[in-house]
């Protein structure tokens, strides 16, 4: 760093002296002396850590924002860094842990949709007591103006889990997002993907996966040359963007210019380029948007693939709950930037209780039985009650004991949608 | 950041942006030296400070310097490049893959500089082409020595340090279309107004001044000179850039 800065020193001082020197002095070779003497006294001075006004600050600026901590880091991988991209192919240490190999799509439908965690599950459990969480959100804060979009927000994501993370439209899961790639500043609390804040990644692009709804695309730009840029910015050769293109079936539009493409195909690119490096973590933010009901289900069957057959950490947001209920692990469900709840899918189902369901030609007598104990009571027909907060014996004791008919009376599960509902109108009425 | 560089100028190739503004400044080159050669003495639109009829080397360096517009040209292109990013919203990618925005910034400006400077050697070379053409249309001689060919290779200078100079803009200003106006506002506007309240500050402005003398229109200063306080302001608004580009939330 600091002959880098001597370097700057010298060309800056070597502009201003030329500049002067001309200036004071008569005879053009008096210039570039005073040049080299100013930009050897500047080079000096910035090296002693003591910039020079207004420009020592710009000149710091283009070496590193993040501080001492993160200029220790990046001097550690300095040797990674300095690589030529052909060689970052053979560098063990930038594979990513599990590689995409490439199956034609159909087979992501032909596979079937086991839950079970294979390898990378079994491999996540030993992950887990050594490394930090794929995604840790500590006492997330982030206030615009008078506005609290996310407000304290706690949760983490274990390594090869697919996870949903859900909330209304608005609840502050986009600028959770955003946040968690460095693209917005926190008020307070630390976000941080593989154990560190995204800016101190060494290799991005290979390490986390994003697609938010934030990034756009130059209308002009065909798709091909969309992800040649970013493979071209990032080291990563050619073919690779042809099998992305391939991956996510946009290889007859590829060489169109994106202005034209439909939302669906704009979704699928937004993917090719977030699996371009591939990494082992996917940041998903309402990748279904846009979506008719035939680009859900593939996209649906395209992340279970990817999760289940290449063991990706995925952390996928959306306001439908039906779009993902299906294939996610985990839940992290959120209103108005609180933590509502966090846990295994089932874990969350069921700690949302179990109702009973009553059917009895004479409901409405049992609702008013029912008052004064702390359940809740929905009337959904004449003749059936939903209840929760009471055993299902209770209910059967208490018709019996008021004689009420009953032509049924049976525990229910609530689906993870209507748990959704409830957890998010309960937050929005409180 | 060689790697960053190369992106910016693929970024370049792949938009009609660069194209476009190159075909407007050829144009309006062509068109304006053109006319100076067709209307001669005559002319009530020769330029200030050419020669209407060339006879020596320092006639025809006048009268090529009028590529030297292409620099408001290069001044927008460069306003465009992060501005342009934001308004398209492929900004987030762009640090998403790059998350040290200075660097982005840096490589910006870099790229854009050579960029600026190709643009500001293929408008000279329409230049050249009017002029050449003229001369040996007209049965007259062509005066072809170092007082041309340094005028031709300070052109392209100023173009691309003009480029660099747009991108700190643009990334002070992250709006696209403030930007330009801002680009636009501060050579048009600002600089006359300025140059005209104050004369004896004039020569000493990143345009009127530096930029002139870098194209050979500011004697007093010269084009060395010239360029070194060029780029004193182009480190200015670059750092100032920097700062914004960094505390800047992407929405």
């Amino acid at each position: 760093m600091k002959g880098a800065r001597t370097g700057v020193g010298i060309v800056f001082g070597a502009a201003l002296g030329l500049l002067f020197g001309q200036l004071l002095f008569d005879g053009w070779w008096i210039g570039p002396m005073v040049g080299v003497a100013a930009g050897l006294i500047i080079g000096a001075i910035t090296d002693l850590g003591r910039p020079a006004g207004a420009l020592g600050v710009g000149l710091r600026a283009t070496t590193r924002p993040d501080g001492g901590e993160a200029i220790v880091r990046s001097r550690s991988r300095s040797k990674r860094d300095g690589r030529a991209p052909l060689d970052d192919q053979h560098d063990p240490l930038r594979q990513p842990r599990t590689k995409v190999s490439m199956p034609h799509p159909a087979q992501w439908h032909s596979r079937p949709a086991e839950r079970e965690r294979t390898v990378s599950a079994t491999a996540s459990t030993s992950i887990l007591e050594t490394e930090p969480p794929a995604v840790e959100v500590e006492h997330l804060t982030k206030r615009y103006g008078a506005t609290l979009a996310v407000d304290d927000l706690s949760f983490s994501i274990p390594h090869g889990t697919i996870a949903g993370f859900l909330g209304p439209n608005g609840a502050g899961k986009t600028t959770t997002f955003r946040m968690l790639v460095g693209l917005a500043a926190p008020t307070s609390g630390t976000a941080h993907v593989l154990g560190e804040p995204y800016s101190s990644l060494s290799d991005p692009i290979h390490s986390v996966g994003a697609m938010l709804e934030v990034s756009g695309h130059h209308p002009a730009r065909t798709a091909r040359n969309h992800l040649l840029l970013l493979a071209r910015t990032a080291g990563i050769p050619g073919e690779r963007v042809n099998e992305m293109l391939d991956l996510v079936e946009l290889e007859e539009a590829a060489d169109r210019a994106v202005g034209g493409f439909s939302s669906g195909m704009r979704q699928r690119l937004g993917l090719a380029a977030a699996l371009l490096g591939d990494p082992g973590l996917l940041l998903l933010d309402e990748p279904a948007n846009g979506l008719d009901p035939k680009g859900i289900r593939w996209l649906r069957g395209f992340l279970r693939w990817l999760a289940h057959e290449n063991g990706k950490t995925v952390f996928v947001s959306s306001h439908v709950l039906a779009e993902v209920a299906q294939m996610v692990d985990e839940v992290v469900i959120i209103n108005r930037g609180r933590l509502i709840t966090q846990g295994p899918t089932d874990t969350v189902v069921a700690h949302m209780g179990r109702t009973v369901m009553v059917r009895s030609p004479d409901a409405a007598h049992v609702a008013k039985l029912l008052e004064g104990q702390e359940v809740t009571v929905t009337q959904p027909d004449d003749d059936r009650l939903v209840v929760s907060g009471i055993e299902i014996e209770e209910v059967g004791r208490l018709a019996a004991a008021n004689n009420v008919v009953l032509y049924e009376l049976r525990e229910q599960g609530l689906s993870l949608e209507e748990t959704f509902l409830a957890l998010t109108e309960q937050e929005g009425e409180s | 950041m060689i790697r960053l560089i190369r992106a910016e100028l693929f970024k370049l190739r792949t938009t009609r942006m660069y194209l476009g503004l190159l075909v407007a400044a050829t144009g309006v080159v062509v068109l304006v030296s053109g006319l100076q050669f067709a209307l001669g003495e005559d002319s009530s639109l020769t330029i200030e400070g050419a020669a209407s009829v060339i006879e020596t080397e320092a006639d025809l360096r006048s009268v090529l310097d009028v590529s030297g517009v292409a620099v408001l040209f290069t001044l927008i292109l460069g306003a465009t490049a992060l501005a342009g990013e934001h308004r398209h919203r492929t900004i987030a990618t762009t640090f998403l893959v790059t998350p040290t925005r200075s660097r982005v910034v840096v490589a910006k400006v870099a790229g854009y500089t050579v960029a600026g400077a190709v643009f500001g050697v293929v408008v000279e070379a329409a230049a050249v082409v009017v002029a050449v053409g003229w001369l040996t249309a007209t049965g007259n001689a062509i005066p072809f020595g170092s007082t041309v060919i340094a005028g031709l290779a300070l052109t392209p200078v100023a173009t691309g340090l003009a480029a660099g100079f747009g991108v700190g803009i643009g990334a002070a200003i992250p709006n696209q279309l403030a930007a330009v106006l801002a680009g636009f506002g501060w050579v048009m506007l600002a600089e006359q107004l300025v140059g005209g309240l104050v004369p004896d500050l004039a020569q000493w402005l990143p345009f009127r001044g530096a930029g002139a003398a870098i194209t050979g229109l500011n004697p007093e200063i010269g084009a060395v000179a010239g360029i070194g306080l060029f780029l004193a302001y182009l480190f200015v608004i670059v750092a100032v850039g920097i700062q914004v580009t960094r505390r800047r939330d992407i929405a």
